[in-house]
């Protein structure tokens, strides 16, 4: 019981108007989590500052919840060290790391009403019955379940359950806060609306997030900074921008911006570019990238980097295959090869025509170039 | 029949299909029925009018009057007593077990299992020299406290009530632990790490998670292990004194003895009732604190 | 009983008669061999007897040589009392012969399930020479079971417990004590009143407050009251208790086995076994050839041999050596010490006193 000693000047302090950063730093050094001779996580390191929102993204099966399990405490690492605030906590039981949790599987306790569900983290620490009525109350209104207060978890929906699983980890303001895939369940509109809010407690408050998602919008969205996560491995770790920008492999290029791949060979290098003969036939222009003349390569390219042109002007060109409007973007699928077509995002003033020809263009500067063999 | 009048409206064909079913249905329930009949109504009932005959064959309440009175009262009290103790002590006991069971692997599990159920297979002859050997002034339990010079060692552990409530309770432990350990293998221990997660100590986990989950349980085998000791008296012969005689006891000594079936008979019903009345209780205590808890809420 | 002797022959007549009928057809089979000597048309006996270590004695001692001599198969079954009596009140009993205490079979009497016996059918009963109280109409004797004392020989030294006084005596003879449940045996008030020193002769009818009062006095030094037979045995070689009531032989092979353990052949209490024949039994022929080879003296020492139940044939005493006698309280050595159970008041009594019995043994 000694450990709910260390919450309690925490959760005095994040009682109303909180100062500034209560949210605290995060270590992880070369974790390791082997399940025979499955790798689960491998090699995971990240530095993560007191008050910033991380993402991991990555596909299924990436080793997302493991890692986020580790840092918990529910499952004991092979090897690799964890520090919370510069203590370390790696062979500490969980109830003494002062973490919150949201699980993927909401795990609401059964016997317990939703109300109580919400106040057993706050009878926890002490809080007087007055403070925690009006937090239950307060942390229900925000995602939209207030008088759903004395159902029973299983007279919810399981977006709803959800909802109330995210409620039970924020109203105590834990200092860093896991959620797995907190808003899985959930609709789209519902989902945005319960973004901002996470976002925003989590800024006021200035609580460290660590966010499991496979949505990279709502990545993009939320985060500071985004780990993907490929095979229990970390990819890429960095800001969106970076990754978006300058992802470190084809996966990260493909993952967040959904990439078009082309390949091609070196062909020489300018001062300030890279020049690359695509197997198509076209010269393309990417910025500067240490590979050597002649070496195959991948390139990789978002479909919103890329515009039409007249032909004479492009790297590539072929047929519009379909165009499809979504709001004030089209997506156009240009066939330019046997079996090759690419993507792009272009304004609605530009949308060419089905079956039109047309060359495609893009700014060096948002062309990314990987060794062939690693492109997979 | 009328099933083969052809302009036969659809609502009635409708019904005669459904009360065919009916028929059909009573006909396949009747195997149960009689079953149940003669198995279970007709001894009852039969019990039931043997206890309120006089010897004449008339009516009489004397048989239920003398049950409820003197020695007999105290006899039923004292069944009621050793069977709540023994309840109490095979569930305290019983969920120790079941919960160390219950985190074993599955095959130590099985194994613990055979080790709680096999010593009831021993004859009674067997048991009544192994609890002596035991429990007695110079058995295994007395011989070892003293060893340590435990003060007031030997301790009397048979032929009293101690000794009673050892025996039934050894008797009831299989029943509670395979009951336990269902419900606990059935507790998502994910709850646990949920609620540790929150900063929740183990014996706060224990108290406001574990116990809870396992509650419903908890309330069955307590009862069942209640009313299955209210029949006890092999136990309380081989392991008490005279204070320990139970009405299954008394019951028995009626009718091989005295020949005396009207006061048994008598004595039946009233543990027969006992016996739904703690079915009864069960259901009240869990409407009460259910619709307590919804007070507390709203 | 006047008219026994005639009826008797009447019936020698009609039996002989009624097997010089069937002899021929029977010995056309040439199954029947055995048959001309046995004078009757049945080929099974069923006996009820409680089973056990005493079955087992009754076994070898009586119905094997029985069915060598005779060539009546004899069947053994263990029913309960409630069991017999009804399947005797429905009048199809599906036994022949029952063996069972006299205290028992009184109790039957009155219900009247047992058949009268008649003696002219048991040949050596006039040469038997049975105590009276061992005659009934409807049952006859065979042997007694005795209740006595039994001590541990290591518990007070070099003394040893003689009366029923010394058994009282905690402060001689300090230590707990087993006496029997009115589950197992009718109670022990006799040993009570002999211990507060009324004389064996003048026991019945039993004072009752009187022998509850001596009860009162020996109860905190009770440990257990025994409920089955092979209790005291238990207790006495575990040592929870110094001294306990025993059904004599129930302690032979623990004794045998080395431990500690003695009777006291002096004051105990007999009871009468033997035989009944129940109503509508359906091989009555054989269960009185049976009842007869039973009471034949060197039938009688056979089946102290193989367990220590005591003879009711005086003669069947001469036929066992001195070692074997000093075994058995029922022996003449040992007879005067010991007295018979009054079955008549306990008849009338016994109810009243197990109730008793129970409200003072609780608190
Ligand atoms: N208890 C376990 N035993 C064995 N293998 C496990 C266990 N837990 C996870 N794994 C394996 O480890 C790998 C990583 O699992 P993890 O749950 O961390 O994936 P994830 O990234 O959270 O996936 P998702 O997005 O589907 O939730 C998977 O291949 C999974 O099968
Ligand atoms: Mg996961």
């Amino acid at each position: 019981m000694t450990d709910l000693g260390v919450a309690t000047p925490t959760v005095a302090g994040a009682g109303d108007k909180p100062a500034a950063a209560t949210g605290k730093s995060l270590s992880v050094v070369a974790l390791r989590k082997t399940y025979g001779p499955m790798v689960a996580v491998e090699d995971a390191s990240m530095e993560i500052a007191a008050g910033e929102f991380v993402t991991f993204l990555g596909s299924s099966g990436s080793g997302k919840t493991t890692t986020l399990m580790m840092i918990a405490g529910f499952v004991e690492p092979d090897s690799g060290t964890i520090t919370v605030g510069g203590r370390d906590v790696t062979r500490l039981d969980p109830q003494k790391r002062n973490l919150g949790f949201v699980f993927q599987q909401y795990l609401l306790f059964p016997h317990m009403t939703v109300a109580e569900n919400i106040a057993f983290p706050l009878q926890l620490r002490g809080v007087p019955k007055d403070e925690i009525r009006r937090r239950v109350f307060e942390t229900l209104d925000l995602v939209g379940l207030s008088g759903f207060g004395n159902r029973k978890p299983r007279q919810l929906s399981g977006g709803q359950q959800q909802r109330v699983a995210l409620c039970r980890a924020l109203v105590y303001r834990p200092p860093v806060i896991l959620m797995d895939e907190p808003l899985g369940a959930l609709d789209k509109k519902l989902r945005d609306q319960l973004q901002t809010e996470i976002k925003k407690i989590q800024r006021e408050l200035g609580l460290t997030v660590i966010y499991v998602t496979h949505d990279q919008e709502e990545a993009l969205v939320l985060s500071d900074r985004i780990a993907v996560m490929r095979d229990g491995r970390i990819d890429q770790f960095g800001t969106p921008r970076e990754l978006f920008e300058r992802p470190r492999t084809p996966f990260v290029a493909d993952f967040l911006g959904a990439a078009n791949f082309l390949s091609g060979r070196v062909e020489h290098h300018t001062d300030e570019h890279t020049l690359v003969r695509l197997d198509t036939g076209g010269l393309l222009r990417a910025r500067q990238h240490a590979l050597a003349k002649g070496a195959p390569v991948s390139v990789a390219v978002q479909p919103g980097r890329l515009d039409v042109c007249a032909p004479a002007d492009a790297f590539c060109s072929g047929t519009v295959q379909s165009v499809t409007y979504v709001g004030t973007l089209v997506r156009v699928v240009v066939n330019v090869g046997a079996n090759c077509s690419i993507r792009l995002e272009v304004s609605a003033r530009n949308a060419p025509q089905v079956g039109e020809r047309v060359g495609i263009t893009a700014d060096p500067d948002n062309i990314n170039l990987f060794a062939a063999e690693s492109a997979g | 029949m009328s099933v083969s009048t052809p302009a036969l409206p659809a609502a009635r064909i409708r019904a005669a299909l459904a009360s065919r079913r009916t028929r059909y249905g009573l006909l396949t329930a009747l195997p149960v029925v009689i079953y149940l009949l003669v198995l279970f109504v007709y001894p009852i009932l039969g019990t039931l009018a043997l206890s309120l005959k006089d010897e004449q064959g008339g009516f009489t309440l004397h048989w239920y009057a003398d049950t409820l009175t003197g020695i007999n009262l105290s006899v039923l009290l004292t069944t009621l007593r050793i069977s709540a103790e023994t309840a109490l002590a095979s569930l305290v006991l019983g969920f120790l077990l079941a919960y160390a069971v219950s985190r074993m692997r599955p095959l130590f599990a099985a194994l613990a299992m055979v080790l709680v159920v096999a010593p009831h297979f021993v004859s009674a002859l067997v048991r009544t020299y192994g609890w002596i050997i035991l429990l007695g002034d110079y058995g295994v339990l007395n011989e070892a406290m003293q060893a340590v010079h435990l003060p007031g060692a030997p301790y009397q552990l048979l032929y009293n009530e101690i000794g009673v409530v050892i025996g039934t309770t050894y008797v009831m432990l299989p029943y509670t632990v395979l009951l336990l350990y269902g419900v606990m293998r059935g507790v998502d221990r994910r709850l646990l790490a949920a609620a540790a997660s929150m900063g929740a100590g183990r014996l706060v986990i224990f108290r406001r998670i574990y116990l809870p989950l396992v509650a419903p349980g908890l309330a069955s085998a307590g009862l069942l292990s209640f009313i299955l000791s209210l029949g006890y008296y092999v136990t309380p012969r081989l392991m008490g004194g005279p204070n320990q005689t139970m009405i299954a006891s008394l019951i028995e000594q009626q009718v091989t003895k005295d020949y005396r079936w009207n006061g048994a008979a008598a004595q039946g019903v009233v543990l027969l009732l006992i016996t739904f009345a703690g079915l009864l209780l069960l259901k009240v205590v869990g409407s009460l604190g259910a619709s307590a808890k919804q007070r507390s809420n709203s | 009983m006047e008219h026994r002797f005639g009826r008797r022959a009447l019936l020698r007549g009609a039996g002989g008669l009624a097997a010089a009928a069937v002899l021929p057809s029977l010995a056309a089979c040439g199954t029947g061999t055995s048959r001309a000597t046995t004078g009757g048309g049945s080929k099974t006996v069923i006996v009820r007897n409680s089973g056990g270590a005493y079955g087992e004695a009754l076994q070898k001692g009586i119905y094997t040589p029985f069915s060598k001599e005779t060539g009546i198969e004899v069947k053994v079954v263990n029913l309960s009392g409630t069991q017999m009596l009804a399947q005797m009140k429905q009048g199809r009993p599906q036994f022949d012969l029952i063996d069972n205490s006299l205290a028992q079979f009184a109790r039957w009497v009155p219900e009247n399930v047992l058949e009268p016996l008649d003696y002219d059918r048991i040949p050596s009963f006039k040469s038997a020479k049975l105590p009276e109280n061992m005659v009934e109409e409807h049952v006859v004797g065979k042997s007694y079971y005795v209740t006595l004392m039994a001590y541990s020989t290591q518990a007070f030294g070099n003394k040893a417990p003689g009366t029923w006084a010394d058994f009282w005596d905690a402060g001689a003879f300090a230590g707990n004590r087993s006496m029997g449940n009115p589950d197992a045996d009718i109670p022990e008030l006799e040993f009570a009143l002999l211990a507060d020193g009324v004389p064996m002769d003048k026991l019945y009818p039993l004072d009752v407050d009187r022998a509850f009062k001596a009860m009162d006095r020996i109860r905190p030094h009770i440990k257990k009251y025994w409920d089955t037979g092979n209790l005291p045995g238990v207790l006495l070689s575990r040592r929870e208790v110094a001294l306990s009531t025993v059904w004599h032989g129930r302690l032979d092979q623990l004794i045998a086995g080395g431990a500690p353990l003695a009777y006291q052949l002096s004051g105990g209490r007999r009871q009468a076994q033997g035989h009944a024949i129940p109503k509508g039994a359906a091989n009555v022929d054989a269960a009185y050839q049976l009842i007869d080879y039973t009471l034949r003296p060197e039938v009688q020492a056979g089946i102290a041999k193989f367990y220590p139940a005591n003879p009711a044939v005086a003669a069947a005493y001469d036929k066992l050596t001195a070692e074997e006698r000093a075994k058995l309280p029922g022996a003449p050595e040992f007879f005067d010490k010991g007295f018979d159970v009054d079955i008549d008041w306990w008849l009338k009594n016994e109810s009243a006193v197990s109730k008793r019995w129970r409200e003072w043994a609780r608190d």
